[in-house]
């Protein structure tokens, strides 16, 4: 809080000059509301597990969402923003999703400092915007939950043209505490506490006549609270067992790295996206994630295809408390193997066809037909109700209304 | 029938986009802009320029309505997207808070009254709209 406090005083410091030069030219200041809507209904063909939510009847409670954009022009350079989101999902908190000051010195840069939605990925920060992208939904392998979507902080974007192409530079530097879900399982105890003590990244956007590519790197310290974890790994400790209890540490950097590739021609597009999400912190695993993404445009119809992977993996237990010398330490050598056993593993192959109808200006209906293929014993991002009659796969259909105004 | 019925509909609502697209190539646009600079612009930078990108120079665009003939074949020469796929960029752009869209005016009397009275603004208006001598035309279209 007192980053967010400090970067928001220096925005101030770095504009002050403006705000009082454009109160004694009398410029006006005015308010610009926006918005954006979207109804979505889903249902998965398969009765022994749920997935993002979707069970074997239709549910509108996933997606479903109002949000409301007030910007504030407080000059040409300053103005302030915030977004304020009513979603229909119980695992998602209705309320303040964006609140920043922007500042804009020149044309080629924009400095914003408040709260912010995370950019880790192309999509990241305009998720809840159904109408932003062809999809009912991101793919889940790359746009899950294992990341916080919003932090506290700042940052900057500075655009370099060239002849060819417009280089954008964004960097982020702030803050996170909240809980996360690892996985969606959010009603169960993979709901954990983290704190992001330091979150850091750079993006860089070239921009060319059709092609995007889009490069990032993010560092995050992070606090992350599992309790019974916790626990146990001071009892590992105590015991002499060092190694050990370090390994469950939930306090340490994680890594996330991404490339994109955007071509949009005038009748169609191909995207792509690959992450890499690499973690100490034993609640958060190990992932490397991509989707391939082509779509042909008969105006106003979109038909598209997408296959998304993704693997997901945690580090080794380590070889330290020694089997066979006491019952009681091949107990406590049981429970800590069991600790990684029982983290939940989501590997997650999709193909995903959809069509999106323009119907009316900034109105759109979409409809996408999902199939899930998941690693057999694997969560795979399902909520698994009886393990035994699952066969790890299942098939999504989602159909989507989505407006902005 | 209701599957035949459908796609009837489907292939009808096709042609009549593709239809307004072609209508609109036929009457040619140009590109005006209020500058003391020498400006030259190639198409690409007009893209970027009024995609909200930075192209070294301080222009701000400002557009037509939606379905108006000279922001269709803008969108179709210049842009290279549907009308549908550029308001998808810009509610990425605007919800990101990143970009504003150029301003909107009602008709291309609007436009040019606009781009007399502010230095750096840029339009796009049909051929054969009377420019004023102190405006500067940067694109001309070769459709008509």
């Amino acid at each position: 809080m007192l980053r967010f406090i400090s970067v928001l005083t220096l925005i101030g410091a770095l504009g002050v000059n403006d705000l009082a030069q454009s109160a004694n030219n009398g410029e006006d200041s005015r308010i610009e509301f926006s918005g954006f809507s979207r109804l979505v209904a889903g249902y998965l063909d398969e009765e022994h597990a749920s997935f993002e939510g979707y069970e074997d009847s239709i549910g509108f409670g996933e997606r479903s969402l109002l949000a409301v954009q007030i910007d504030a022009h407080l000059n040409e350079r300053f103005s302030l923003t915030t977004q304020l989101l009513a979603h229909s999902s119980d695992s998602r908190d209705s309320g303040v999703e964006w609140l920043y000051l922007s500042y804009k010195p020149t044309k080629s840069t924009l400095i914003k400092a408040g709260k912010l939605r995370t950019p880790f990925f192309a999509y990241s920060d305009i998720l809840d915007v159904g109408y932003a992208y062809p999809w009912v939904s991101p793919q889940q392998q790359v746009y899950a939950s294992y990341v916080f979507d919003s932090f506290e902080g700042a940052s900057i974007n500075y655009q370099f043209p060239t002849p060819y192409f417009v280089l954008e530079f964004e960097a982020y530097h702030g803050s996170f505490k909240d809980k996360v879900a690892v996985g969606e399982d959010f009603e169960d105890d993979t709901e954990i506490d983290a704190e992001i003590e330091n979150f850091t990244g750079l993006a860089i956007l070239a921009r060319s006549d059709k092609l995007t590519v889009r490069a990032s790197v993010y560092d995050v310290d992070s606090i992350i609270t599992y309790p019974v974890v916790i626990q146990f790994a001071e009892i590992l400790d105590s015991l002499g067992y060092a190694r050990s209890a370090q390994s469950l540490s939930g306090t340490g950097q994680a890594k996330i790295s991404q490339i994109g590739l955007f071509y949009d021609d005038f009748d169609y597009f191909f995207k792509s996206e690959i992450i890499r999400f690499q973690s100490k912190l034993l609640p958060v695993p190990n992932v490397l994630s991509y989707y391939v993404s082509g779509g042909y445009i008969s105006y106003p119809f979109t038909y598209h295809a997408t296959f998304a992977s993704n693997q997901s993996s945690y580090p080794d237990p380590v070889v330290e408390i020694p089997l066979g010398l006491d019952p009681q330490i091949d107990f406590l050598r049981g429970e800590y193997i069991s600790v990684f056993n029982n983290l939940p593993v989501d590997s997650l192959e999709s193909l995903t066809l959809g069509v999106r109808w323009d119907f009316a200006p900034n109105m759109a209906l979409k409809f996408d037909v999902m199939h899930l293929r998941g690693e057999e014993g694997e969560r795979s991002f399902f909520s698994i109700n009886d393990s035994n009659q699952f066969d790890s796969s299942a098939n999504l259909y989602e159909i989507a209304w989505e407006w902005v105004f | 029938m209701k599957t035949l019925s459908l796609m009837f509909i489907s292939l009808c609502l096709v042609f009549v986009g593709n239809l307004q697209l072609v209508q609109a190539k036929t009457d040619g646009i140009v590109i005006v802009v209020n500058t003391k600079d020498n400006v030259k612009l190639s198409k690409q930078e007009l893209k970027r320029l009024f995609m909200g990108a930075y192209i070294g120079y301080e222009l701000t665009a400002v557009i037509l309505p939606i379905n108006h003939k000279a922001r269709i074949e803008f969108n179709t020469s210049i842009i290279g997207l549907t009308e549908d796929r550029i308001q998808s960029y810009w509610a990425q752009m605007r919800f990101s808070g990143r970009r504003q869209a150029p301003q909107q005016l009602t008709s291309t009397q609007d436009i040019v009254n606009h781009l007399l009275n502010h230095e750096g603004s840029i339009a796009y208006l049909p051929q054969g709209t009377a420019i004023p001598d102190s405006l500067k035309v940067v694109y001309r279209s070769n459709s008509k």
